[in-house]
């Protein structure tokens, strides 16, 4: 019992390792550094700052040096310290990683929960006029570019009719707490999510639909109706429980490009997320900061994979008994 | 011009002053009221003496003070010294402070915070205050309203330095004993400014709000002022049209959507408010490169460029041509007597000509590459400009791409590149913005926005530093003119265009401008109209 939990640690150990010498490798490999756009942006600079700076970050040192260095630290789980933003970077992320979570948790779930909805309706009345138009929504969802739709919800519901807010977490300047706080983050959040959760929403509707009409065409659904079971029990307890499995893993192979998604969202809508902090420091090669932001990434992707497993095991428990 | 410099001591009215200038201009200015502030990218810190980006400025300058100010036509005005003497010899600086100032936290300001924040700060962690301060020995505090700036040797290109965007005023008592760069006041910061430090929401925005002790009665006039970060150009020109922002300077918009903003009604343009910034737009040659060796190849690509068509129609009349590598903001400095390389092809192709670079079968003379400044889109235009115009004489140039940091590596650390074009900022004094680009001791890899071209010419050397430890102003401007008129002639880099920039701003907002920083003053002055 204990061994293929070792075995796993083990290699999740191995995974989360390489993951990081990959990430200082990449991020090193880019030319310039953190002195450079520091030096750059302060319009003029003179040689006693740049030198003084490479020598405080450790950037005169040779580049294994610095791996090790690294990787030394992440042993004791420092992530490093910012020296553009004079904060350690846990603390970056610590203050990001909130309103990112939120997002993205907010955008994918919802999109899975309305997905697979729209998805098992539009298979169980195959051919219909609803069918079609949640198909159609699904596939102008899946093709739409998602900062096109974001600004064209930000010209639409902001600008034009100031219903929603189209930018920032909260209201500008506000000091609100308790329910007026939470009401006011919901209302920043509606434009961001929808933005960010339609393409999913739109992918999970199409593999819902394609799943559940599969299943829908098999033996056990005959055997089930032949039993005399009524339409929708034999539509969400036999069909959509078998039909789920591919979601599921679309959603934990999806949590990973969401993230990703984020950036462009955050950028949108100046959501103070972990997206925003990533693009902002590659383009400054503020390597300590993104090298943290990656790994925490990384860290989340893995959580969320095993989360996955173990779903597996819940929807189907042919999974568990194989194991 | 030496007078000014011997004797000249601020009206202690000064800023009763400009107060009532400001008056004359403008309806009687309305107390109250909140004012959003756009700038991007956010800051990484609110100490612009660690960090001169201006994105660190444009906030910092709102919570700290300068020694000086500058007005419009870049004359000093008092700000936390009322006035200033300068010995006949050019080296001491004395200093008469403000009194009865306050930091935000209540403690009185003196002299003990002017001499810990240049010799501390400024000379140990400024961008460029080893070199601007090089000559300053030290700094006495023969009592706490009285500051003498001891140098070493003659430095007036340091005077109008002392100003809030880039040299502002620290206070000791918070930071003494401190790295001030992990200083978490660096985060939070206490200033004696018009705007005090209420709360930093990373992310989002950092909101101030009025200082009601602030040394100038009646101001700051706005009740709150909100900086916000709005990363993405389309989301920014969205919120402008919304009316959520106020103001936000250093081109908030695409300069291709300037003329449709002008038009807009609540919404106003301006371009002052950039001269202390001096932008001028340098075509740099890596003069290392075998191709550029002969002057008649450099002139050539200056005359086959229309550098009118480059200000008008590619930054959008932000852009006027120039004839000097000093730009026009730097009034006394800029030569306006020099000819310049008038847009003339015929001229181009008969220097290229007589340089020995016939037209192959290809109908091209030689082949350059062009790196191209990846700040922003107008880059972009520029460069695709530039490729048509130099093809039109039979050059051919290759475009390169590639993301900031990694232009600068390529054109300061390894000097792997043939041309660039790009923008400097000229500063408030040509020794600051311009000599980095043409001292040949400037020749340093690593440094961003130093001689990269490789252009050493021991006489220029010279004249540079005599320029520097002049004790005159007049022999200053004389030795410039000189230094001006060999880089004309040598033409290691063509300058293109004096830049200025756009400032948007909402019409409810007034009072802007009155002073020559624009975006980058304090703001006390701005009130909004009800």
């Amino acid at each position: 019992m204990l061994r293929p939990v070792i075995t796993k640690v083990f290699r999740l150990a191995i995974t989360i390792g390489m993951i990081a010498i990959i990430n200082f490798l990449v991020i090193h490999s880019t030319p310039g550094d953190a002195v450079d756009v520091l030096a750059g942006e302060a319009g003029v600079a003179d040689a006693g700052y740049t030198a003084e700076l490479r020598q405080k970050f450790g950037l005169d040192q040779p580049l294994p040096v610095q791996l090790f260095h690294y990787m030394s630290r992440l042993l004791q789980f420092d992530l490093g310290y910012s020296f553009r933003h004079n904060m350690p970077v846990i603390d970056l992320i610590a203050g990001r990683i909130g309103p990112t979570m939120l997002l993205v948790g907010t955008a994918l779930f919802g999109a899975l929960l309305l997905g697979v909805v729209a998805g098992t309706v539009a298979a169980s009345r195959q051919n219909s006029l609803l069918d079609y138009t949640i198909s159609v929504l699904a596939l102008v969802g899946y093709a739409t570019p998602m900062f096109w739709l974001g600004l064209m919800l930000v010209v639409l519901l902001a600008v034009g009719g100031g219903i929603l807010p189209a930018s920032g977490m909260t209201t500008s300047g506000s000091t609100a707490t308790g329910l007026a706080y939470l009401i006011d983050v919901l209302r920043h959040l509606v434009l961001p999510a929808v933005t960010l959760g339609l393409f999913y929403f739109a992918t999970y509707a199409r593999l819902a639909r394609a799943s559940v009409l599969d299943a829908l065409s098999q033996d056990y659904i005959r055997t089930a109706r032949s039993k005399g079971l009524a339409g929708h029990t034999v539509l969400f307890r036999h069909a959509l429980r078998n039909a789920l499995l591919p979601v599921a893993t679309m959603f934990s192979l999806q949590f990973g490009a969401a993230l990703g998604g984020a950036v462009v969202v955050e950028a949108v809508f100046a959501w103070p997320g972990l997206g925003r902090l990533a693009f902002e420091a590659i383009s400054q090669r503020d390597y300590n900061l993104l090298q943290g932001i990656l790994f925490m990434s990384s860290l989340l992707v893995i959580a969320i994979n095993l989360l996955t497993d173990f779903l597996y095991t819940v929807i189907d428990p042919r999974i568990r008994k194989r194991a | 011009m030496a007078r000014f410099f011997r004797n000249l001591a601020f009206l202690a009215a000064t800023a009763v002053a400009l107060t009532t200038n400001a008056f004359a201009a403008n309806p009687t200015p309305q107390r109250g009221g909140t004012a959003s502030f756009v700038v991007v990218p956010e800051p990484p810190t609110l100490l612009a003496q660690l960090n001169t980006a201006s994105q660190v400025q444009l906030v910092a300058t709102k919570i700290f003070d300068g020694l000086f100010n500058l007005d419009k036509d870049l004359n000093l005005t008092p700000g936390l010294a009322l006035s200033y003497k300068l010995s006949e010899d050019g080296k001491t600086l004395s200093l008469q402070l403000r009194p009865n100032v306050k930091w935000h936290d209540g403690k009185p300001f003196t002299s003990e915070d002017v001499k810990y924040t240049l010799e501390e700060v400024i000379k140990k962690y400024h961008p460029r205050g080893r070199s601007i301060l090089a000559n300053l020995a030290s700094v006495d505090t023969p009592s706490p309203l009285t500051a003498v700036l001891n140098f070493s040797a003659p430095s007036l290109y340091a005077l109008k330095s002392f100003t809030g965007p880039e040299m502002p005023i620290l206070p000791k008592h918070i930071f003494d004993g401190s790295d001030p760069r992990s200083n978490p006041a660096g985060n939070a910061p206490i200033g004696t400014g018009p705007f005090k430090f209420v709360e930093w929401k990373k992310g989002q925005e950092i909101l101030l709000e009025r200082n009601p002790d602030y040394w100038a009665s009646g101001m700051p006039y706005l009740d709150r002022l909100i900086v916000r970060f709005i990363p993405d150009p389309s989301a920014r020109a969205a919120a402008f049209e919304s009316g959520e922002i106020d103001i936000a300077g250093m081109n908030p918009i695409p300069l291709t959507d300037l003329k449709r903003y002008r038009g807009l009604k609540d919404l106003e343009v301006r371009t002052d408010g950039y001269d202390a910034l001096a932008g001028i737009m340098y075509f740099e040659f890596n003069t290392r490169s075998p191709k550029f060796q002969d002057v008649r190849v450099r002139k050539a690509i200056a005359h086959a460029i229309n550098r009118k068509f480059i200000g008008d129609n590619i930054w959008f009349g932000l852009g006027n041509p120039v004839n000097s590598i000093v730009p026009q903001a730097s009034k006394e400095f800029y030569d306006s007597k020099l000819a310049g390389y008038a847009y003339d092809k015929k001229k181009a192709e008969q220097l290229l000509d007589e340089a020995g670079l016939k037209k192959g079968a290809n109908g091209f003379r030689m082949e350059i590459t062009h790196d191209v400044m990846p700040f922003d889109e107008n880059y972009q235009r520029l460069a695709r400009y530039l490729k048509q115009a130099l093809a039109e004489v039979g050059i051919n140039v290759q475009l390169r791409n590639q993301d900031f940091p990694s232009w600068l590596k390529r054109v300061y650390t390894e000097n792997d590149y043939e041309t660039s074009a790009y923008i400097i900022f000229g500063m408030t004094d040509p020794a600051v913005g311009v000599q980095r680009m043409f001292w040949g001791k400037n020749i340093i890899k690593g440094v961003p926005f130093s001689n990269a071209s490789g252009y050493a010419n021991p006489k220029v050397d010279e004249l540079l530093v005599a320029a520097g430890v002049a004790p005159t102003n007049q022999q200053r401007i004389d030795l410039w003119k000189q230094v001006q008129s060999i880089a004309m002639e040598e033409l290691p880099i063509i300058p293109l265009a004096n830049i200025n920039y756009a400032t948007v701003l909402h019409k409810r907002l007034q009072g802007y401008g009155s002073d020559g920083y624009g975006v980058f003053g304090s703001f006390a002055d701005l009130w909004i109209s009800k």
